[in-house]
């Protein structure tokens, strides 16, 4: 996966380097509400199916077409459960979730001043970690799983080096999970661990 | 304790026939003439006992006449609305006399003539329009298999995994009540003075006339490993009609403490939910009961009541090591459907008698058919079906109650009751029968499917105390969870396997 992702990037990047075209690089920063497409079963566990995911990461490109590699973060606490009949009972014992998924995303900016919108999509790959009370290490569960996602939004720039933007962006990792006879998601037969995520995002760069 | 010659030779049946001599009060009256007593004696471990005989099969003991049900009455619940004139009309029609109406009980009790066939008095009385039901009165009894005192370890724990299980929950609270509904337990200090008439009995033509004792003072005391007076709640005796539901068998102790004999006390051994309450709930009469004549028998009727009392007095589960073989018992049914709309898990004993025919056992063939109400069967130290558990379609979820015939006798359930040589004093013949005493305890292996429910009822008390509230939720989680055994999938032997404490207890992550 990451050398597919390096040689990927490098494609990218080298490509309008060799047309002679300008090359930014940009750093950014992003908080935002993702809310997960295994709706029933990351409410059984965490009380909610959604949740606030914060990350970052870097932009390369020219003045419409670029490849950002980024990451975001979502964590939260909730309790193991047992569900019969529709209704669930969560019982005493800590469960964390801990979604952290990489997109490297191909874009193209439908404008280049002032207010620029922009789409992009491309791979993503999740990191997804359940960890629980009283646990053995076979019990956890530390995984890395494929997708794709697509995007779109819009930033606008604040300064010479300092641009906001928003976003939008829906993900899809499907057979992710929800195959194991101890998993909330078999019950609700919810395999998918992308979801929509909605984003706010500071640009640092030029 | 006793020479195993001598054990052999007094292979003693108590048959309680023939109580010749009045008792110092009326039926159901006993006299408690002193809650001080000295606490009970301890014995420790019995592993240098010979084996003891095998103990009178409970129905003839109980039935005082041989028969499975008793004589002179039958139950029978009336639809909703039936007048009371109607009522005596209808049983008028089977020649009966007199009708009570017990409390804790939906149905009533329709006294007939001594003389009269009981099951065919209830189905003529079922043919009455305005009635749903009527049965005869049959006799319950416990669910185990006593037998050599000899004490290894308790391989049961260990083997459902339960050390790991208790880290996830160290043994309930004392928020969950669960209700032994059996012989009663060994829960309090006292002495009961009361004369103790000759009687008859014995095994098949070998029967004895045992002399009187006269008045006596019989002394009671608490099992010191189940804990202090304040743990058990609500006791009732359904046998004696009255608050003191005293064990005279040993068979309810031995079951409460695999439930919930205190744990990591340095003391004895442990318990599935040890920190639960007790409700002692008798509905099973013992030789000593029928012998210091008790007023009722642990009919269906009375086991009805007892659970009946459970359920509306707080208790979330129920155990139930208790049954018997024979017609169904639609009361018993109705009552099991009401402890599981109130919110009571119940967990029976599946049966003892696969090599006597393997018989359906009541109540625990309603189990399949009402979701909270589970049946279970007796796994051996080799995690194999035991020999003596009952099998079939209603059978549910398996769990340790011993093979001493596989494992020897460190292969029974091991837990402390009252020393038995101090209790069947009439094992040993009328030359050597004395007074009994419940005031001195040992830890016995027992083997049979009542071992093997009180692990189920346990693990019923700390899925509730963890979350899951409901109790056909429960059922669910056991059997979700449970090891598969035998064939794959649900069979008859096993039910949906073995139970698994601490993957029920764990239940469901997000992947895994």
């Amino acid at each position: 996966m990451t050398r597919a992702a390096i040689a990927t990037l490098a494609f990218v990047l080298l490509l309008p380097a060799a047309s002679g075209a300008q090359v930014s690089v940009r750093g950014f920063g992003d908080f935002g509400f993702t809310v997960f497409n295994a709706t029933q079963s990351f409410k059984a566990i965490l009380g909610k199916s959604s949740g606030p995911v914060f990350g970052g990461g870097v932009e390369f490109g020219e003045k419409r077409f670029f490849v950002s590699l980024g990451a975001q973060r979502f964590r939260r606490d909730g309790h193991r459960v047992f569900v019969f009949d529709n209704q669930v009972f969560p019982l005493n014992v800590k469960d964390t979730i801990t979604v952290t998924p990489v997109d490297l995303t191909f874009g193209y900016r439908l404008r280049s001043r002032g207010l620029v919108p922009y789409v992009g999509g491309g791979p993503t790959w999740y990191r997804f970690v359940e960890t629980s009370e009283h646990a053995t290490e076979t019990e956890d569960v530390k995984e890395t799983h494929t997708g794709y996602h697509l995007l779109a939004g819009a930033e606008v720039p604040l300064r010479r080096w300092l641009a906001a933007g928003v976003d939008a962006q829906w993900a899809d990792a499907r057979n992710a999970f929800g195959d194991s006879p101890t998993s909330v998601a078999a019950v609700y037969d919810e395999h998918d661990l992308g979801g929509f995520t909605l984003r706010a995002r500071i640009i640092v760069g030029r | 304790m006793f020479g195993s010659k001598t054990a052999g030779v007094l292979a003693i049946v108590a048959l309680a026939i023939g109580v010749v001599a009045a008792q110092d009060a009326a039926p159901g009256f006993r006299t408690f003439i002193s809650d001080l007593t000295p606490p009970g004696i301890d014995n420790g471990l019995r592993d240098k006992d010979a084996p003891r005989p095998p103990r009178p099969y409970p129905t003839d003991v109980s039935s005082r006449d041989g028969m499975p049900y008793l004589r002179g009455s039958i139950a029978v619940k009336f639809r909703a609305g039936t007048a009371p004139a109607a009522q005596r009309i209808m049983i008028d029609r089977v020649g009966a006399s007199a009708m009570d109406a017990p409390s804790f009980a939906d149905f009533n009790i329709v006294t007939i003539d001594d003389t009269a066939d009981p099951e065919a008095a209830a189905a003529a009385l079922a043919q009455q329009p305005d009635v749903e039901y009527a049965q005869a009165r049959y006799i319950m009894h416990p669910m185990f298999v006593p037998n050599d005192p000899l004490y290894v370890q308790q391989w049961n724990f260990p083997a459902i995994d339960m050390e790991r299980a208790w880290d996830l929950n160290p043994g309930a609270t004392s928020s969950i009540v669960v209700a032994v509904i059996d012989s009663g337990v060994a829960y309090r200090n006292m002495v009961l003075r009361r004369n103790v008439p000759s009687w008859r009995g014995g095994t098949g033509t070998a029967v004895f006339t045992f002399p009187a004792l006269g008045v006596i003072d019989i002394p009671f005391a608490a099992a010191p490993d189940l804990g202090s007076p304040d743990r058990f709640v609500a006791p009732r005796d359904f046998i004696w009609n009255d608050t003191d539901p005293v064990d005279m068998d040993g068979h309810g102790t031995h079951v409460t403490g695999t439930i919930g004999q205190l744990t990591n006390n340095s003391v004895g051994v442990a318990g599935m939910a040890f920190n639960v309450r007790i409700m002692p709930v008798k509905v099973i009469d013992s030789l000593w009961d029928d012998i210091l004549g008790s007023p009722f028998q642990g009919t269906d009727d009375v086991v009805a009541r007892g659970v009946r009392y459970a359920v509306d007095n707080g208790a979330k589960v129920l155990n139930m090591s208790i049954g018997r073989s024979g017609p169904p018992s639609p009361l018993l049914q109705e009552v099991l459907i009401y402890a599981t709309q109130h919110g009571a898990f119940v967990s029976i004993a599946a049966g003892n008698d696969f090599e006597q025919g393997n018989p359906t056992e009541w109540p625990a063939a309603y189990a399949n058919s009402i979701q909270g109400v589970v049946a279970v069967g007796a796994i051996g130290r080799d995690r194999l079906r035991a020999y003596y558990s009952t099998t079939g379609s209603y059978l549910e979820l398996a769990a340790p109650g011993g093979n001493q015939r596989s494992g020897g006798t460190s292969g029974g359930i091991f837990q402390q009751t009252y020393d038995l040589g101090f209790v069947e004093t009439y094992a040993f013949g009328p030359a050597r029968y004395t007074a009994p005493r419940f005031d001195v305890f040992a830890y016995l292996p027992f083997q049979g499917t009542s071992m093997a429910a009180p692990h189920v009822s346990g693990l019923a008390a700390l899925l509730m105390q963890q979350g899951i509230t409901s109790p056909a939720a429960v059922e669910a989680a056991m059997e979700k969870f449970a090891t598969d055994l035998g064939p794959a999938g649900r069979d008859d032997q096993y039910g949906f396997g073995l139970i698994n404490p601490r993957a029920a207890l764990r239940g469901l992550g997000l992947a895994q």
